[in-house]
């Protein structure tokens, strides 16, 4: 069998398919070093890599519809909002923790399903407007709706962990998971699914694919996997108010993913490195983080289409080429 | 007995115009049936009528009894009905195994696309391109596209495989060698073939029986000796 090529990535470009195990067992280890990463850094590195690994759980379930799919959804920022709102309210009800995770993630699929049905007979651009509006009403009603989200103030969130110590293999473990988890579907039949939709979606129905209800079902996964970014989100924060979850991060999080390597296990770690990180430790205001990051979008795209992973692969194969001579 | 295939009256109207207008075709498994006429007579849409391309305004399509029109394209695919098109389409960016292995795992016969049986090496072989399975698609030649498109439909294990004009471009050897693929496949695979081809030296050699339309509708159906003596067909091919 030979290795399918993803979006942007060198056409002719071939690899004898790896066993599936290794590549789990480095995940692993990847987060293990993360783990180590996170707990031995100072308190300052220590949230800005939280961070970036929180993004990049969001941004892997971003990469299911939109990297394994081609769907360019710019409502991720919403199901992050979801999964953190969700899980806080939940708590603040009286729920117990375990159950406010489990309730947020399912309103993220709820609002991801409905989402699905209705923008997923839409292509291209008008899929991503129609996505980029749902975010924009979602961070309209977290900031209006006064009684229920406390508005611009925010709210604070209970903490459901036994200790920081706790969240601390939380996080990175869970990055892995979702880096493990885009690994697994890609190799499974939705993501042969989705791809065949990336590449030719009419040609899809030709040769069997549901496309309307493969879209639906990679879409509410990229929902669900959003909203336990948020979970996260919050749990780390203790706080949490509308400005993190505003329109324009869902955008945000596509420019990681492609900036990254859309369609690439470990694109969403790269790009959220990248996104997040450079804004973070360069210490800018978050209007300059994000006109930096559009210019490294730009940058990125026009250079280096298939984002940094395609980058790495040319470096890889160059290097080998020389190994062999 | 009920029929293999099985249309009656079918109809398609395209913004006023009826494509197809009141189509009524009969197949027996393992025919291989030519479907003739100048160009705009609506071939192609009946050809998209019986792979669910295009849902039928009016009219029933059957395959073995089972009712076809009304399904999507997907599910038409399901049933056992594959097709080609006019102009080539594959996944270009992938390897032609990739395609494949595409389309197996689209069809819920493999759950992760791998190609535990070999079936694949045997399609291609089939269709005369063993050990071509690692090339990228874009980089195949024209008349190895058409083929590999053959390849795809049939990875999908279809009982009616539709042709739409599968020898656009070809050599006159290519074509005859697409001739003798498509002998074999209904010869090995049994699958019922219908194709839609200008090329009437290439029909006669080919078909067991051929249906010729016009402006929508059945011209005259028979053996291929027949259809080309026939006065009403020379008529709407070379003008009255």
């Amino acid at each position: 069998m030979t290795e399918i090529g993803m979006y942007g990535q060198q056409e002719t470009r071939q690899r004898v398919r790896p066993r599936p195990a290794w590549d789990y067992l480095g995940i692993a280890l990847l987060g293990f070093g993360l783990w180590v990463l996170l707990v031995e850094s100072n308190s300052f590195y220590s949230s800005v890599l939280a961070t970036i690994l929180i993004w990049t759980i969001a941004t892997s379930g971003l990469n299911i519809i939109a990297g394994l799919g081609g769907y360019p959804s710019l409502v991720q920022g919403a199901f992050y909002g979801i999964g953190a709102y969700g899980s806080a309210l939940a708590m603040k009800w009286g729920q117990p923790f375990w159950a406010a995770c489990i309730e947020a993630v399912l309103a993220a699929g709820i609002l991801g399903l409905i989402v699905g049905l209705v923008f997923s007979r839409t292509r291209g651009q008008y899929f991503a407007i129609g996505t980029m509006f749902t975010g924009l009403v979602v961070s309209l009603v977290l900031s209006n709706w006064q009684s229920l989200t406390n508005g611009l103030l925010g709210i604070n969130v209970e903490f459901g962990f036994g200790s920081i110590d706790q969240l601390n293999v939380v996080i990175p473990a869970a990055a892995a998971f979702s880096l493990m988890l885009v690994r697994f579907v890609s190799r499974r039949r939705l993501g042969w699914r989705l791809l065949t939709i990336l590449e030719d979606e009419d040609l899809a129905e030709h040769i069997g694919v549901p496309t309307a209800r493969t879209k639906l079902t990679g879409f509410v996964l990229s929902a669900c996997v959003g909203a336990v970014a948020g979970v996260l989100i919050a749990q780390y924060n203790g706080t949490i108010s509308p400005d993190l979850f505003d329109y324009y991060v869902g955008f945000v999080m596509f420019v990681a993913l492609s900036v990254g390597g859309a369609g690439r296990v470990l694109g969403p770690l790269l790009g959220s490195a990248f996104i997040v990180g450079t804004p973070d430790l360069l210490n800018l205001s978050s209007g300059i983080g994000l006109l930096l990051a559009g210019i490294i979008f730009v940058v990125v795209i026009i250079v280096i289409p298939g984002g940094f992973m395609s980058a790495i692969d040319a470096v890889m194969a160059a290097a080998s080429r020389s190994v062999r001579r | 007995m009920t029929e293999f295939l099985e249309v009656e009256g079918a109809s398609k109207t395209f913004g006023g115009v009826r494509a197809v207008d009141g189509m009524d075709i009969k197949l027996a498994e393992g025919q291989i049936c030519g479907l003739i006429g100048p160009n705009g007579s609506g071939k192609t849409t009946l050809l998209g009528l019986l792979s669910g391309t295009y849902r039928p305004d009016r009219g029933t399509i059957k395959l073995r009894g089972q009712r076809l029109d009304g399904l999507s394209t997907h599910r038409t695919v399901q049933q056992g009905v594959a097709r080609t098109f006019q102009t080539s389409r594959l996944f270009f960016r992938w390897p032609l195994g990739a395609n494949l292995a595409a389309a197996a795992a689209a069809r819920l016969l493999t759950s992760t696309g791998d190609d535990a049986d070999g079936g694949q090496e045997k399609l291609l072989a089939l269709v005369g391109l063993a050990g071509r399975g690692d090339v990228v698609c874009s980089s195949l030649s024209n008349a190895e596209q058409r083929l590999a498109m053959l390849a795809v439909a049939l990875a999908t294990r279809p009982h009616l495989l539709l042709l739409d004009e599968p020898a656009v471009g070809m050599s006159p050897a290519e074509t005859a060698a697409l001739g003798q693929v498509i002998q074999r496949i209904r010869g090995e695979l049994g699958v019922t073939v219908l194709i839609v081809e200008h090329n009437m030296h290439f029909m006669m050699g080919l078909a067991d029986r051929i249906v010729a339309m016009n402006a929508g509708r059945k011209l005259a159906e028979g053996t291929p000796a027949e259809i080309r003596g026939n006065p009403d067909v020379i008529a709407a091919y070379l003008g009255s």
